[in-house]
This record gives structure tokens, sequence and C-alpha cells, in this order.
């Protein structure tokens, strides 16, 4: 899987409440993810929602997705409304990344990328390959590959479209479709 | 190297001699616990999808109650029926009036979470489950549908930090102390890692109250918490569990993160809030602030141990005629046993409101049947105090203890609930 984007970054630890301040909750709670996209980052990197574009990357050289677990679905949401590639950082807090990954989000620990690329760079990650291409500069660096289990699940967009596509799970779908129409027809 | 508690679970669910933190595993799910408001239901009816496993399957209903919340009640509870019987899912299975409460409290006390086995559970607090010596994540956002398709659980196996605990908590505090002394002490670097409870003082609490302290997991930011399998426990579950387990302990060379010594003689009563769960006093610091309500049960108290204490409290006195109190039981089981020896009568007594087991007036989204004003305060024992949680967005919930709830329900204000408890602690 190849992925391409503008880099915005931070250098900072970034907490699920910076993604989404906890004062537009109410959104959050109405699954209002559009609204809540607004309002991403808006205290942390005031210009992001504004400007942010599909594809972008956002790269934390610290920890990522710290503090309340009630705001992880609208920050994970609000990341997947604007388009982000990926957010890559430093450390990941392992809550957070389960509740991104399960949402679709890709999000992985990549302390290599950190030196090579800054805000407004155009990078390229090929998780396949575990190769990190700043376009801007034109260095490469090698990452820690991301283990197939996780990429099959950013491949799928998220645990329930990887789960319905496990071989397993589909053969227990048309078993149980074949049975029903297999049904005597009703008397009627 | 040796294995942590967390790493010897999950090697036996992926079926895998041994493990480390970092690995990447799927882990096969003994038990999955949902409550009555949960989406995955739809998503498989509309879809035409079957369960992984029906009897491995436990609904529980708490968050719907039939009094407060009767459209809620009649919309979702039919559904879970309906969905059990076209899976296959056994009835009994289904925790329904009578039998009911919360998700990851009846799985514990009917005897399906078991030592060494993975649980996962649909309600966000279900690493409560975590005190039966198994480990027991919440399934965040989406994670349940992948579960009830699959039966297996994605992780990364976490880092662990152990907690040894010496001494004994002193008379009148309770797990929900504890939890809170964790997020403050903690809350900076846990960082969802895995707290292990170890030590001598582990033998002295409860297992109401390691229920207590493993309901605030998620709080403290750890992924879950895992208490060992000692000679309590296994007290406990000799008459309830359903089936052969095996405890684990963790190896002597297990890598911690970190390890964290406390002598549990040191906690003491702590208030949370307002509005800030990680906002943590001593109740000596916020006492005397008014309130118009008083809150006891919820998944982080409920249990036995916090309404006998609680009513330990309240014995003798009523409830400050500012202040309307509800207080709802954790299980049906619980409200029976408090019924029995006598509680609710002194809640009653006192001018509070007993209601049908549940989640009580913690609920999310307005509908707290304590339905709190804006310029209203209430202290509660429930999980949390975000604005507006309980009514309105102007309100301000502080949360403590069963003990600082009932005796800031007779003071009219928050209240240290040690001179109330002098010469009563245990008697009842």
């Amino acid at each position: 899987m190849k992925l391409n984007g503008r880099v915005w970054k931070l250098e900072r630890d970034v907490t699920a409440t910076d993604l989404f301040p906890a004062r537009f909750d109410k959104l959050g709670m109405k699954r209002n993810w559009a609204e809540c996209a607004e309002h991403l980052l808006e205290d942390a990197y005031p210009q992001f929602a504004a400007d942010v574009a599909p594809g972008d990357f956002l790269v934390v050289d610290g920890t990522v997705g710290s503090g309340h677990a009630h705001y992880f679905g609208a920050a994970v949401m609000s990341c997947r409304e604007v388009g982000l590639s990926a957010v890559l950082a430093t450390n990941v807090n392992g809550m957070f990344f389960r509740s991104a990954t399960d949402l679709g989000l890709k999000v992985w620990t990549f302390p290599e990328l950190m030196p090579l690329v800054e805000s407004g760079h155009q990078l390229e990650l090929d998780l396949d390959a575990a190769l990190a291409s700043n376009m801007t500069t034109g260095v490469t660096a090698r990452l820690t590959p991301v283990p197939e289990l996780i990429q099959e699940i950013f491949s799928a967009g998220g645990t329930t479209a990887w789960a319905k596509s496990r071989p397993e799970v589909l053969a227990r779908t048309r078993a149980h479709r074949e049975s029903l129409s297999n049904a005597e027809p009703l008397q009627i | 190297m040796g294995s942590t508690m967390t790493a010897k679970i999950l090697a036996r669910a992926a079926g895998k001699d041994v493990v480390a933190a970092g690995d990447v595993l799927l882990a096969d799910v003994d038990v999955l616990t949902v409550p009555d408001a949960e989406r995955f239901i739809d998503v498989f009816v509309d879809e035409g999808l079957r369960v992984w496993d029906p009897s491995r399957i436990v609904f529980c209903f708490d968050h719907f109650f039939a009094d407060w919340m009767p459209s809620g009640a009649v919309r979702e509870h039919p559904k879970i029926h309906r969905f059990s019987e076209d899976q296959g899912i056994p009835r009994d299975q289904i925790y329904d009036l009578d039998r009911n409460g919360l998700s990851h409290q009846v799985p514990v006390e009917e005897g399906w979470i078991l030592p060494g086995t993975v649980s996962i559970g649909a309600d966000t607090q279900s690493a409560t489950m975590g005190a039966m010596n198994c480990f027991s994540m919440p399934a965040l956002s989406s994670g349940t549908t992948a579960v009830a398709l699959t039966g297996k659980w994605w992780i990364v196996v976490p880092e662990c930090i152990r907690v040894n605990l010496t001494g004994a908590l002193p008379a009148g505090v309770l797990g929900k102390d504890v939890a809170y002394r964790l997020i403050r002490d903690m809350g900076g670097f846990v960082d969802g890692r895995v707290l292990e409870f170890a030590g001598p003082g582990v033998a002295s609490l409860p297992i109401d109250v390691r229920m207590g302290i493993a309901n605030g997991a998620i709080q403290i930011g750890a992924q879950t918490v895992v208490f060992p399998g000692d000679q309590r426990l296994l007290d406990y579950l000799r008459p309830r569990a359903r089936a052969p387990f095996v405890t684990v302990e963790p190896d002597e060379d297990a890598p911690y993160y970190r390890t964290i010594d406390y002598d549990l003689s040191t906690f003491e009563c702590l208030v949370s809030g307002p509005h800030e769960i990680d906002l943590i006093r001593p109740v000596s610091e916020v006492a005397g602030t008014k309130v118009h309500a008083a809150n006891i049960g919820s998944c982080s108290s409920g249990r036995l141990e916090d309404l006998k204490l609680a009513a330990e409290v309240l014995e003798g006195h009523v409830i400050h005629s500012d202040v309307r109190m509800a207080v709802t039981p954790i299980s049906a089981s619980v409200m029976r046993a408090a019924e029995r020896t006598g509680i609710l009568d002194v809640f009653r007594a006192a001018g509070a409101v007993v209601s049908e087991p549940g989640c009580g007036g913690c609920y999310h989204g307005n509908r707290s049947p304590i339905q709190l004003q804006d310029d209203e305060v209430c202290i509660s024992t429930s999980v949390e105090n975000l604005s507006g949680r309980m009514g309105g967005v102007g309100s301000q919930i502080y949360l403590g203890s069963a003990a600082v709830v009932a005796a800031s329900a007779i003071g009219g204000a928050i209240t240290d609930p040690a001179p109330y408890l002098e010469g009563k602690v245990g008697v009842r």
C-alpha cells in the first residue's frame, strides 16, 4: 500500500482532546463528524482544519492519542473526515491506536520518520516495502515494517470490514443464506 | 525473560507458547459481554451476518430502565430477544429484568468470566472484569462487530506496569478512592499500558473493591488491569465458575515497564471534578461545597461493599432537605442481597429513592434521572463528570465514593464521611 500527501508536523504530544477539543463534545455525542472535523486541532494547530487536504499526513514528534477515551471516537472520525492518509508518531497511546485502527484511520509509530520530514514536505509512504520517501528533499528512509495483520486491517479500512472479509465469516454467512433459500416454502 | 500475566493469557488465547510486548496477535475470545445499548445488532440484521459462537455472547440489560427510560427499553430489549432467537443465543444468556445489571458485573457474578481467559465487553468500563485474573478489555468504537463475527481480538501485546500493594485500606476507603489515587499518580505515564496488581496487600481487598479499582482502568489510561488469582478469588469463584480454569501468575523475571509500590494504609477518600476526571483532591479540600443532588450507583460503585458502607454512614440520619438522592444497585442479585440485609431500608428511611438495578444516574446523553439543572451541583459515585453528563451543561458533578456521597447527602455539602463512620464500620 502506497500513501502520498503533504506533511503537517507537530513537535509535541498530541492528546485526543488536542485533536478534538472537549468543549465540542456535544457534536461528538451526536456523531456529527463533519462538524467535529471543523474543530480538528483547533487549539494546537489553528490553521489546520481550514487548510488540510485529503491525503495529507499528520506527523507527531511526540506521543499521540493520550487522554480520555470518551473523545477517541470524535478525534479519530474527525481525522477520517478530513481525509488524512495517516497519523504517524514517535509514540502512540495503545488504546487510541486500537480505536483508530478499528475505525479505519491509519495510525502507526514511526520514530525513524521524524528527522526526515518537516511541515509542507511531500511524503510517500510505501507500507509494503517499509520505505518513506520525502519527495521534496529526495531523502528516503527505511522504516520498521508494519505487521501483516495490521496492514490487513489498514487495507480493509477498519476492523469491521476486515472481519467481514475473513474466509470463515464469508463461509458462515453464505451457508446461512443457502439454508434459508433451501428451506421448505411456506404452505399457504 | 519471563512473562507477565497479560502475556501469558494472550499467548494461550493466540495458541502460542510465548509472546512479548509489541507482538501482534489474534487472540481467541472466550466471552463477549454486551449491554442493551449496542449498534452491532443492526449491522448483523441489515446484512444477514451470523455470530461466531452463540454460546459465548452474554447480554445484560442495564442502560435502559423500564421505569425511567421506557422508550429505550421498549425499543432495545425486544430487539435483543429477537436477535438472540434468530442467532441461536440461548435465552438464559440474556440477563433480563430480575436477573439484570451491568454488563461487566453480571457476567462475573454468573461465573462467565474466569482466570486465564480473554473477555471483551462492548461497554467502555469492561476492564472491570480484570479483577477475575483474566484479560478483559472494552471494544471501544467499532470493535464489537468484529468480535461478534470472528471471536478474535486483534492486539499488540501491551507493556505492563506492576502495582505492588502492601498493608490494608483504612476503614471507610473504597475501590473508587484507590482508582482516583492511581489516576492522580499514574495518569502521566500509563499511556495505554496494562496495570498488573501484586503484593501481600491484594489479599486484604474484597472482590467488590478489586472490581471498583479495575473499573477505573480506562480513566487511569490503562488498556486494562489484571488482578492475581489468589485464594480470595478462588473462594469467590468456587460456587459460580461455569467451567474449569487455571489461574495465571507472572514469572519472577517478568518484564515490567515500571513497578510502583503502595502501602494501602496511606489511601484516603478522594474527590474528582468538577468537569475533569483527573482533577483529584482529598475530600477535605472540597468539603463544604453545597450539593443539590446525590447519586450512589453505576458500574464504578453500586456493589454490596459500596452500599453497605453508605448505609453505615446514613444509619440514624436523614438526607438534607435541599438534597435529592438516588441509589441504584449494580445488579439484581446485589439489590436482593441489599434488600435482605436491610441496607435498602436504611436508604429509604433516610429519604433516598432506590431504583431498579442498572447504570442509574450515570447514564449519558442527558437522560439521567437526576436531571441536574444548570445551577446545580451533584456528588455522585458514577463514572464520568463531563459537563452535561447528568443534565444541564452548567451543572457541576463531583465524584467520590459511596461513603462520601452518603455523608454529603446528610450534610447538604461535600462532607468527609469519617465522623459518621466512627464505631460503625463493619457493624452491618
